[in-house]
C-alpha cells in the first residue's frame, strides 16, 4: 500500500512540476506573426516608437496590460510594447526557397517564407494564371497611412483615438 | 518492464496523465504526448483503449491548432484581391482612395485586429452594384454603388467598419472546405522548416487555388451566413463607438440601402441578410441610437472626398 502511495505522490508532483515549468517557459517566448511592428514607449498605438520588429523575430514577454504585452526583442534587447495581434506564441521558422521553382525568389521573399502558402506558391499560382493580373493589390499595399496621419484624420474628425488596440 | 497497479490507483491517475498529456499537447507538441500515451499503456495505467484515446485526442488538437498562419492569410488574400480586381473595374480617384484608406486604416486600429501580416487597405471598385467585399488579411473592397448609399462619414466609416468586422473574425478563412485546409496543413506541417520540393510547392498551389475558389465564391455569389452577417454588424457598432462614430451611420446606410437594392442583383441583393433583417438585428443587440449628429468639419470632407462618387 506505502509503495502505491509513493508512486502516486511521484506521479503527481512531477505533472505539477512538469506543468510549472513547462507554463513558465511558454509564457516567455513569443515570435513575431506580422510583417514589419513597432516597440513603443507606452502600451498603445501612438506612443513613442522605440524600435522596428520583423516577422520571425523572438521576445520574452515581461508583462501584460489589455491587449498590449511588454517585450524583449531578443535580437537587439530594446524593451518596449507591443500589440497581441502581432505576436503568436507559436515559434516561427523562416526557410529558404524551393529548389526547382521557376524563377530565383528575391530575398526579402526567402526571408518571408514561412511553410504553407508562401511567396513560392504565389509565384507558381502565377505561372499557372497568366492572365490575372496582381497590380492593383501591389498597388492598394501601397498605401499607408502614417500614424500621424491617423491622429490628424481623428483630430480634425472629432474622433476619440485612444489606440489602446480594441478590446 | 511492467508495473502492477490495480484498478483503484489507476483510476486516479487516469485523470492526472490525461491532464497532463493536455497540457504537454499544448505546450510541447504532439509527439511527447503521443509517447507519454504508450508509456502508460506500458506501464499498465492505461488500458490500450484509454491510451488510444489520448492518441487520437492528440491528433484532432494538432489539426485545429495548425491553422493558417497568418502570413498564410495574406497571401490568400492577396491572391482573393487579385481575383476581385482582375472582375471588377478599379475606380481610379486619388482623392477618394486616400480618404477610404484614412478612414479605414484610422478605424482598424480601434478593431479587436489592429495589425494583420500586411495591414488594412482599402479600394473602391468602379460599379453601379450594391457590394463590399473583404479579402483574409484585411484587403476591402468597396463599391461606389455601396458608397452612394452613405449620407455621412459615419454611414461610411460603418461599412468599412463591417468588412473589418469579417477581416477580424476570419470570416474569409472559414469558407475554405475543411478539407483542404487538413490536406494543406499536414504538407505544411511535415515540412516546416524544410525547403519544399518542387512536386510539394505544385500541390501546395492546387490547395491554394481550390482554397481561393472556395472564398471567392462565398464572396462573390452565395455570400457569408446570416450569423457571419450578424457578427460583422455587431463588430462593426463596437468599432464605431470605440473610435467616437455614432452608430446610427450603419443603420442610416442600411436604411438608403433597402431603397435601393435590386431583387435579383448579384451584389448585397443576393449575398447578404435583407436591410430590414440586419437593422433588427443590430438594435435587437444594441437598442436604437441617437441620431447622427457630425460635426461640419466631417461632413465637409466626406463631401469634399466623395464627391465624384
Amino acid at each position: 500500500m506505502k509503495k502505491k502511495k509513493i508512486i502516486i505522490y511521484a506521479v503527481v508532483s512531477a505533472a505539477c512540476i512538469f506543468l510549472l515549468t513547462a507554463l513558465a517557459s511558454a509564457a516567455a517566448t513569443m515570435s513575431i506573426q506580422v510583417r514589419e511592428t513597432q516597440l513603443r514607449a507606452t502600451p498603445g498605438y501612438f506612443g513613442k516608437i522605440i524600435s522596428r520588429a520583423s516577422y520571425g523575430d523572438q521576445v520574452t514577454v515581461e508583462g501584460a496590460k489589455g491587449s498590449w504585452k511588454k517585450v524583449r526583442l531578443k535580437k537587439t534587447g530594446r524593451t518596449g510594447w507591443i500589440n497581441s495581434s502581432a505576436l503568436s506564441a507559436k515559434e516561427i521558422k523562416l526557410v529558404a526557397g524551393a529548389k526547382g521553382t521557376k524563377g530565383a525568389a528575391s530575398a526579402s521573399e526567402l526571408q518571408l517564407a514561412g511553410k504553407g502558402f508562401n511567396p513560392e506558391v504565389e509565384k507558381e499560382f502565377k505561372n499557372r494564371n497568366r492572365q490575372m493580373s496582381f497590380r492593383w493589390v501591389d498597388k492598394m499595399e501601397q498605401i499607408v497611412i502614417s500614424d500621424a496621419e491617423k491622429q490628424k484624420f481623428a483630430q480634425e474628425g472629432g474622433l476619440r483615438l485612444n489606440g489602446n488596440g480594441g478590446r | 518492464m511492467k508495473i502492477f497497479i490495480n484498478k483503484k490507483t489507476g483510476f486516479i491517475l487516469y485523470p492526472v496523465i490525461l491532464l497532463a498529456a493536455l497540457s504537454m499537447m499544448l505546450l510541447h507538441g504532439c509527439e511527447v504526448v503521443k509517447t507519454a500515451a504508450k508509456v502508460g499503456e506500458e506501464a499498465g495505467i492505461l488500458t490500450s483503449q484509454q491510451a488510444a484515446g489520448i492518441e487520437k485526442t492528440a491528433t484532432a488538437v494538432e489539426r485545429s491548432q495548425e491553422e493558417i498562419t497568418p502570413s498564410e492569410e495574406y497571401y490568400i488574400g492577396r491572391t482573393v484581391g487579385a481575383v476581385i480586381t482582375n472582375k471588377y473595374k478599379v475606380y481610379q480617384s486619388d482623392r477618394a482612395t486616400r480618404y477610404i484608406n484614412e478612414l479605414g486604416q484610422t478605424i482598424a486600429v480601434h478593431s479587436d485586429l489592429p495589425e494583420t501580416f500586411g495591414g488594412y487597405h482599402f479600394l473602391i471598385l468602379d460599379t453601379d452594384e450594391i457590394n463590399a467585399l473583404a479579402a483574409p488579411g484585411g484587403l476591402i473592397f468597396v463599391s461606389r454603388g455601396l458608397l452612394r448609399c452613405c449620407n455621412n462619414e459615419d454611414a461610411a466609416a460603418a461599412v468599412l467598419a463591417h468588412e473589418i468586422g469579417h477581416v477580424q473574425h476570419r470570416h474569409g478563412l472559414d469558407a475554405i472546405q475543411k478539407s483542404r485546409i487538413t490536406s494543406a496543413v499536414t504538407t505544411g506541417l511535415l515540412e516546416a522548416g524544410k525547403n519544399l520540393t518542387y512536386a510539394q510547392v505544385a500541390e501546395l498551389t492546387t490547395i491554394f487555388e481550390g482554397s481561393i475558389r472556395d472564398i471567392t465564391s462565398t464572396l462573390i455569389n452565395n455570400g457569408y451566413s446570416r450569423a457571419l452577417e450578424r457578427q460583422a454588424d455587431q463588430a462593426a457598432v463596437v468599432i464605431l463607438q470605440r473610435c467616437g462614430y455614432n452608430p446610427q451611420g450603419l443603420v442610416d446606410m442600411l436604411r438608403v440601402m433597402d431603397t435601393r437594392l435590386k431583387p435579383g442583383a448579384l451584389d448585397f441583393a443576393k449575398t447578404h441578410p435583407s436591410p430590414a433583417t440586419r437593422i433588427a438585428s443590430i438594435q435587437e443587440s444594441f437598442g436604437a441610437f441617437s441620431p447622427v449628429n457630425q460635426g461640419l468639419k466631417r461632413q465637409e470632407r466626406f463631401k469634399r472626398a466623395l464627391a465624384g462618387i
